[in-house]
């Protein structure tokens, strides 16, 4: 057996995790090892330091205090993100990725390729592939000025760049936003 | 009436904007979210800032309770959080027992046996302060709370895996620690 699996036993065996047969092939090498049972008495002395816990008493008057902080009505403590600051945090998220991946196609192929970005889907091998592209860029251009904005960006790698620094922005707020607005217990 | 139907009852007329009823449970459960957030922050003045804002989360999320559930896990799960947030947004700065001023001012004489105590509570302040505040989390509500590892994992919203690796890796952690200061103890068979 080795260290590092005994060890994980050991964790274990402390809260008495182990089967039988397990529990005696730790024993066994423990007996036979001694790096592992100055680890296992180590840990022993560890778990007995912790396993006698002691409370300390809160100050007095907390309960009070507490209760003089409660508000009238619920709704005046600060509640869980509400469900649009999550739907827009979702939609952020996803544009950003959505960019991100679109400027980095771009970049990418212009790396390869040169100026002509798009070159590579003219090439007759790949000719299926860009009569679907084309489609997919006609249902997005179909569906708004953002997306059709996206879109043209790829052009001009440094608006896409822009597109995509608001997207963070935008994330980055909603982030905050939901951090100080309370997270309560999962 | 069991104390978990009792707290459900509670709950319930928390719930119908019975303040007193909240404040049963605040009774309840104030010395085990103190401590919680004394061990993880290790000052009494920050123990008592997360106690209340704890419960004051749990007030206003009180609509979202589920109903079943453990109000204790779900409260120590707040709690967790907010240590966990309060760890991340400062760098933390480890108190020793000797700033919990509520302490010092009530032991003038102390009982027999205090000054001991103390010594070992102070000890294991100093062993939890070792650890990173995640591991030290898992331990804590292992040991403190005597959570399972499903508990802690419901607690903590990680993976059984996940609670598993870190309590074996605290561990490692605490042992080498304890090797270090290679104070005589007694050893423990394995079996114990």
């Amino acid at each position: 057996m080795r260290h590092r699996t005994a060890g994980r036993l050991m964790s274990l065996q402390m809260d008495r995790a182990l089967r039988p047969e397990e529990e005696s092939s730790l024993l066994d090498h423990v007996e036979r090892c001694p790096r592992c049972q100055a680890t296992w008495a180590a840990m022993l002395r560890a778990g007995h330091l912790l396993g006698q816990p002691s409370w300390l008493d809160p100050p007095p008057g907390l309960v009070g205090r507490i209760r003089a902080r409660l508000p009238s009505s619920r709704k005046a403590v600060v509640a869980p993100a509400p469900v649009w600051v999550r739907a827009s945090l979702l939609a952020a998220g996803a544009s950003a990725l959505l960019l991100l991946g679109l400027v980095g196609a771009t970049l990418l192929l212009e790396s390869i390729l040169g100026r002509n970005e798009w070159a590579l889907v003219r090439r007759e091998n790949w000719g299926a592939f860009a009569s679907a592209w084309r489609g997919v860029v006609r249902l997005l251009g179909a569906l708004g000025p953002v997306v059709r904005a996206v879109w043209e960006s790829l052009r001009w790698p440094w608006l896409a760049l822009f597109l995509l620094a608001l997207a963070a922005v935008v994330v980055l707020w909603a982030w905050l936003w939901r951090r100080l607005g309370g997270r309560v217990g999962r | 009436m069991d104390p978990l139907q009792e707290e459900q009852l509670w709950i319930l007329q928390a719930l119908q904007g019975d303040q007193e009823a909240f404040t049963r449970l605040v009774s309840r459960y104030q010395r085990q979210i103190f401590n919680l957030g004394y061990r993880m922050l290790g000052s009494a003045e920050d123990a008592e800032d997360i106690t209340q804002e704890a419960f004051l989360r749990a007030y206003a999320a009180l609509p979202s309770f589920q109903a079943g559930r453990k109000f204790s896990s779900w409260i120590l799960s707040i709690a967790s959080n907010l240590c966990i947030d309060i760890l991340r947004r400062r760098r933390f700065a480890w108190l020793s027992l000797e700033d919990v001023s509520f302490r010092a001012a009530s032991s003038l004489e102390e009982p027999p046996g205090a000054a001991l105590r103390r010594e070992r509570a102070d000890q294991v302040q100093q062993l939890l302060g070792r650890l990173p505040e995640k591991y030290r989390l898992v331990v804590i509500l292992r040991y403190w709370y005597d959570f399972s590892y499903d508990e802690i994992a419901e607690a903590t919203g990680l993976s059984l895996n996940t609670v598993k690796t870190r309590l074996h890796r605290a561990r490692g952690m605490l042992a080498r620690a304890m090797e270090k200061e290679e104070k005589p103890c007694a050893i423990e068979p394995l079996a114990g």
